[in-house]
């Protein structure tokens, strides 16, 4: 073979190579215009279908849609017409995404009870660290008790340690609710203060404060807190009937029940079903007390 | 003719006059119960009488008036002190008729609360007795109607609610004609539970249930109405199914309190941070009859009536006051039992039928929500409790 040929093959080989490229680049660009032609296509059809009332249908389009759904959802929250907003809280769990957040956020105080309502409740899917600045600006607003725990508990959940200033006032509001909410959303986010009154809580012989410690401590997720579960473990007093309403005979869970149903809440996993509360027996309860001393001891 | 039966002794305060409910049996929205458990309301310590309410924009509501301790001879006159909340409209002129008891008609107009007063002689003369009005502004409730079929095991055509629905179409129609039966008890109070137009065929199948059990246990009947398919975050979920393994109660209501409670929430997939979702609904069972008033009583737990105490524990399940911590005990006084949160358990076993009807038919539990504060027993200002929860933020869930 010459080598003016091998040149004219090497040549024709890498503009063969371009060509491919650019067909793939080309046939990638025409893909992707493709799905965005469907989705425009698609979120025009979840407008006609939440204008329509047509629920099953919007429910399908959103999920297929899953977060391309959010910029619809956030223009249809402005709609007039509260149904269609209503439907819009329906919607947004099924699309999580920082547009679905806002469109939950704006809802937050509707002229409509219902919505206001629902979307209080809606509220949980706003984890994004976007939405905080938004749900800060409500707090701002010094919106009503219930909403105001609510945003606190949220901005816990979907803030950092920067958020910490945001929350640090409501520390000494004259509500309870608020000042106790403010306080578990700071230590969630890791104020060593805060942290260490939850602690010091765990060990309290009054047993509200304690199972509402216990609370804390799976709202704050921190696994460290399980260390100082023993005293609650060792808790036998009855708190609360645990059997469902018409059922007999009532049933009533101990501390130490409701410390093992968190430890599960917690992410911990025991060699029975500890998710539901029940009288745990006596080796169920050991088996968390064993759990408990072989954590580190240490403060976190 | 003096027709007084009671003697004044000292402080002894005697009621002229008095209301109640204008019609016997089914509960009806334009026949509202009327509190009449004493005359004392600590919300409102100035006011001593009974109480009714409606909701703006409902016309031709029913009350029963009766002369107690007052001759058929005195002239009366009923007017109400606001008729832009609540107008009399027959008697038009307000005269009341020379009877013991006869049934008076009013329209709520606007939200607002006033009373319709019993004048004396003159249309303008002493106030011998008044009946409280509230009309409160309409709460709409958005329902998700489900008919599971539960590992394969549908509801039943032959005994739906004990109907003869062979057909899903038929089932449909026969669950949406019950919640607004049921309805006739909640719209008195404001609260309309509105039904949207489609009733899901849901299926609950190994993600939900994963033993298979096509008869739930009662964690597994909350796990998955947390995780059902079509869960609507917006309403309140109904699931109707056709079976269910744990004993006779046909029907529970969860509130979004109660199920935060017991920690009854599932994350839709297993991860940290992932939106978990809560067991609040109303369950029903299709295969066991039930009145509407039962159904309306679940919807009364899923407004968070009978009441968590505040370290979140439950008080009470019913409006009896004395189930703590023990088997449940009942009230059984007349009043108690009209109560649309009195257990209906503690009602069927009487062998009396005068004591198993309370003016709503043999062994159906009454409609009567109560409005009067009482600090000395917490059951009480149900009313205004069950609306506080209907229209508060932890009502509906994710």
């Amino acid at each position: 073979m010459g080598e003016g040929r091998q040149t004219r093959r090497a040549i024709i080989l890498a503009l063969a190579a371009i060509l491919s490229v650019r067909v793939v680049v080309w046939g990638e660009q025409e893909g992707h215009g493709e799905r965005e032609r469907m989705n425009d296509s698609r979120q025009d059809a979840l407008v006609h279908q939440m204008l329509t009332g047509q629920i099953p249908a919007a429910r399908a389009t959103t999920e297929a849609l899953g977060p391309q759904a959010g910029p619809v959802l956030a223009r249809m929250a402005g709609h007039q017409n509260s149904q269609v907003r209503l439907l819009v809280l329906e919607l947004a769990p099924l699309a999580l995404s920082v547009d679905s957040s806002r469109a939950v956020i704006s809802l937050l105080q509707d002229s409509n009870v219902t919505v206001r309502s629902v979307a209080s409740s809606d509220l949980a899917i706003c984890t994004q660290k976007q939405v905080v600045p938004d749900l800060v600006k409500l707090l701002e607003k010094k919106p009503s008790t219930e909403l105001t725990v609510a945003l606190l508990k949220q901005i816990g959940i979907a803030g950092d340690h920067d958020n910490l200033k945001d929350l640090d006032p409501f520390r000494n509001s004259p509500n309870p609710e608020v000042v106790h909410q403010a306080a578990v959303a700071m230590a969630k986010l890791g104020d060593p203060a805060e942290l260490q009154r939850v602690i010091n809580r765990l060990g309290s012989l009054d047993p509200n404060t304690r199972v509402q410690a216990l609370r804390d401590c799976q709202y704050i997720g921190d696994h460290g807190l399980v260390r100082y579960f023993g005293p609650a473990l060792d808790d036998i007093r009855d708190f609360m009937v645990i059997t469902p309403p018409h059922m007999e005979p009532v049933v009533m869970a101990r501390i130490c029940d409701i410390t093992v149903q968190t430890m599960a809440y917690m992410g911990f996993r025991f060699s029975f079903p500890a998710e539901f509360l029940a009288r745990f027996t006596p080796i169920q309860l050991e088996e968390a007390k064993q759990m408990v001393a072989s954590m580190n001891t240490a403060t976190p | 003719m003096a027709t007084f039966a009671t003697q004044v002794w000292n402080g002894e305060r005697i009621y002229m006059v008095g209301f109640g409910r204008a019609k016997t049996g089914t509960p009806h929205m334009k026949f509202p119960d009327v509190d009449d458990v004493g005359f004392q309301d600590d919300a409102n310590a100035s006011e001593h009488g009974q109480i009714v309410s409606s909701v703006a924009g409902l016309s031709d509501v029913f009350v029963k008036f009766n002369r107690m301790e007052i001759s058929t001879a005195a002239k009366l006159y009923l007017v109400s002190a606001d008729a832009s909340i609540a107008a009399v409209t027959d008697p038009a002129d307000g005269a009341l008729s020379a009877k013991l008891e006869q049934k008076i008609k009013f329209d709520a107009l606007k939200a607002g609360r006033t009373a319709f007063e019993v004048h004396y002689r003159w249309k303008d003369g002493p106030v011998i007795g008044r009946l409280y009005v509230v009309v409160y502004p309409r709460t709409v409730v958005p329902l998700r109607l489900h008919l599971v079929t539960v590992n394969g095991f549908a509801n039943p055509g032959a005994n739906f609610f004990g109907a003869n629905c062979p057909t899903v179409a038929s089932q449909q129609t026969q669950l949406q004609k019950f919640i607004r039966l049921v309805n006739h008890t909640w719209i008195p109070h404001g609260i309309l539970l509105k039904a949207e137009a489609t009733v899901y065929q849901t299926v609950w199948g190994a993600t939900q249930i994963p033993s298979g059990s096509q008869s739930p246990t009662y964690n597994e009947m909350v796990m998955a109405g947390a995780l059902s398919p079509n869960r609507s975050p917006a309403s309140i979920n109904v699931y109707v199914m056709g079976q269910w393994n744990f004993g006779l109660t046909a029907a529970l209501g969860i509130p979004v309190a109660w199920a935060t409670q017991q920690n009854l929430k599932y994350p839709a997939v297993p991860a940290v941070g992932v939106v978990q979702h809560l067991a609040n609904a109303v369950y029903l069972n299709s295969g066991i009859p039930v009145a509407p008033s039962i159904v309306g009583h679940e919807f009364g737990h899923y407004m968070q009536l009978c009441s968590l105490a505040a370290g979140g524990a439950v008080q009470q399940w019913h409006s009896t006051g004395d189930t703590i911590g023990g088997a449940q005990g009942a009230r059984d006084d007349l009043v108690s039992r009209r109560r649309v949160m009195y257990p209906i358990t503690t009602l069927l076993p009487s062998g009396f039928s005068w004591r198993t009807d309370v003016g709503y038919g043999a062994n159906v539990v009454g409609a009567l929500i109560t409005y009067r504060r009482l600090t000395q027993d917490i059951t009480f200002e149900e009313s205004n409790r069950a609306r506080t929860a209907a229209t508060g933020g932890n009502f509906y869930a994710v």
